[in-house]
């Protein structure tokens, strides 16, 4: 991920869907912009803007590579196989997590991602009022974590060493740089030292994406180096 | 477009007569008739007959069209021959059984198709350590919403095609790095010694071209 070095070179909400578009993503951020889109309506044109041009590309600006001869005839035979496919893998799996999804509006793409996942969740408290699940990934280039904040709960002070990428799903905070609501993704750097609140009215739930547990050295580390220490 | 359709029978005879497909001639659409006869066959028709109708031949056309360049898009990132022509079949496949889902107004047919085989691409590269990804990416799911585009996706490809054509070198040069090699800006940046505010800015400045090349065909985007 990109270590921006001043307010030129910040890495942004364009830059990620950018990655994203490019397929250069960790899987933890990869998630977390499936869920961005599916809540935010700006985010998906902007990404479909970010598409297109990988269309584009491939329309016009890739030059034919001939494919081999049988691969055609392998392709034709398999549709007549697999048209059933798709529904079949959708029904292939038990819900191990039933009773904790059904606690939360979750975005489709992450309600997928956990019913999938071989492993089930695990809430872990961390003060009173507010608790976190980090999501397990084959890759280890950023981590994931789910956190749940009561009404008017305080999270710790802290700064950032690398990147923090908080996407509301559910509730609200605030903190010195605004109001985020359901479909908001704050993308902090080193530069940001705060204190989100949740909002009173309700529980606010965030996924949060972090640069890897790193080698912290100052006084301050960021929320999920926090959480994870 | 949906009612563009409804005449199967026309559809078809315009497959049969298909060469290249190529882009509406005008942003008009008054009446079915008139729209089947004002237009040839794009691609983004092809891949609605073969949701709505499992049209076998509609479907040939794509795969004739598009798995040489998926199989090339796949081979400019690093893959063997054998291996960007496994990965092309199994695009074309994804593209068979989920074309129900495809949306003519949300996404060219090739952007719709170049998601499939960036996310197979992706799955590879994990080793199919992630998730498979086919029921809820967005491109698979019909938007009921009505389109936000006066036009058709498939004149905004067009347009876009030629537009990265016209790119200064400089600019083209790190948009198909970016896209066919899935680098980061940072990784572009430590990969060829440009300083990272650079890449970032001639990004900025080429997708500013591009739109700039849609706005003056009306496109808003």
């Amino acid at each position: 991920m990109s270590k921006p070095t001043d307010h030129h070179n910040r890495y942004d909400h364009n830059d990620l869907l950018w990655d994203y578009a490019c397929g250069s993503l960790s899987q933890a951020s990869y998630l977390l912009v499936e869920n961005y889109v599916a809540l935010c309506k700006d985010a998906a044109r902007t990404l479909s803007r970010f598409e297109s041009i990988g269309g584009a590309l491939i329309e016009g600006h890739c030059a034919p590579v001939a494919m081999n001869k049988q691969s055609l005839d392998a392709v034709l035979a398999a549709m007549n196989s697999t048209q059933m496919s798709s529904e079949l893998a959708h029904n292939k799996k038990e819900p191990k997590n039933l009773a904790f999804l059904n606690d939360h509006k979750f975005p489709e793409p992450l309600f997928h991602h956990i019913k999938q996942s071989e492993e089930s969740l695990k809430w872990k408290r961390f003060t009173r009022g507010m608790s976190y699940c980090p999501l397990a990934f084959e890759d280890d280039k950023q981590t994931a974590t789910l956190l749940r904040v009561a009404p008017g709960m305080k999270t710790p002070h802290h700064s950032h060493h690398g990147l923090e990428m908080t996407l509301v799903l559910q509730g609200a905070f605030e903190d010195e740089t605004g109001l985020y609501r359901a479909g908001d993704l704050m993308i902090a750097d080193d530069d940001l030292h705060h204190q989100p609140v949740a909002t009173k009215d309700e529980v606010c739930l965030c996924l949060v994406v972090s640069d890897a547990p790193a080698q912290f050295t100052g006084r301050f580390m960021g929320l999920l180096n926090f959480l994870n220490h | 477009m949906i009612i563009l359709y409804a005449g199967e029978k026309i559809l078809l005879n315009s497959l049969m007569a298909l060469k290249q497909p190529s882009p509406p001639n005008g942003p008009n659409k008054k009446s079915a008739s008139q729209t089947t006869m004002a237009r040839d066959v794009t691609f983004d028709d092809l891949l609605v007959a073969v949701g709505t109708s499992r049209n076998r031949d509609a479907f040939i056309r794509l795969f004739e069209y598009f798995a040489p360049r998926v199989k090339s898009f796949l081979m400019k990132s690093g893959l063997s021959p054998e291996a960007a022509d496994e990965i092309a079949q199994e695009t074309m496949l994804t593209v068979w059984n989920k074309a129900a889902g495809y949306n003519p107004a949300q996404a060219a047919a090739s952007t719709w198709i170049f998601t499939i085989a960036r996310n197979k691409k992706i799955d590879l590269f994990r080793k199919n350590a992630r998730r498979t990804l086919d029921p809820h990416d967005p491109h698979f799911t019909p938007d009921s919403e009505t389109p936000d585009f006066g036009l058709e996706k498939a004149q905004e490809n067009k347009i876009l095609i030629e537009a990265i054509k016209k790119l200064p070198e400089e600019q083209g040069f790190l948009v198909r790095k970016s896209f066919f090699e899935e680098k980061t800006h940072q990784d572009i940046a430590d990969e060829t010694g440009i300083a990272l505010g650079t890449v970032k800015s001639r990004i900025r400045l080429a997708l500013e071209k591009m739109h700039h090349e849609l706005d003056k065909k009306g496109i808003v985007i």
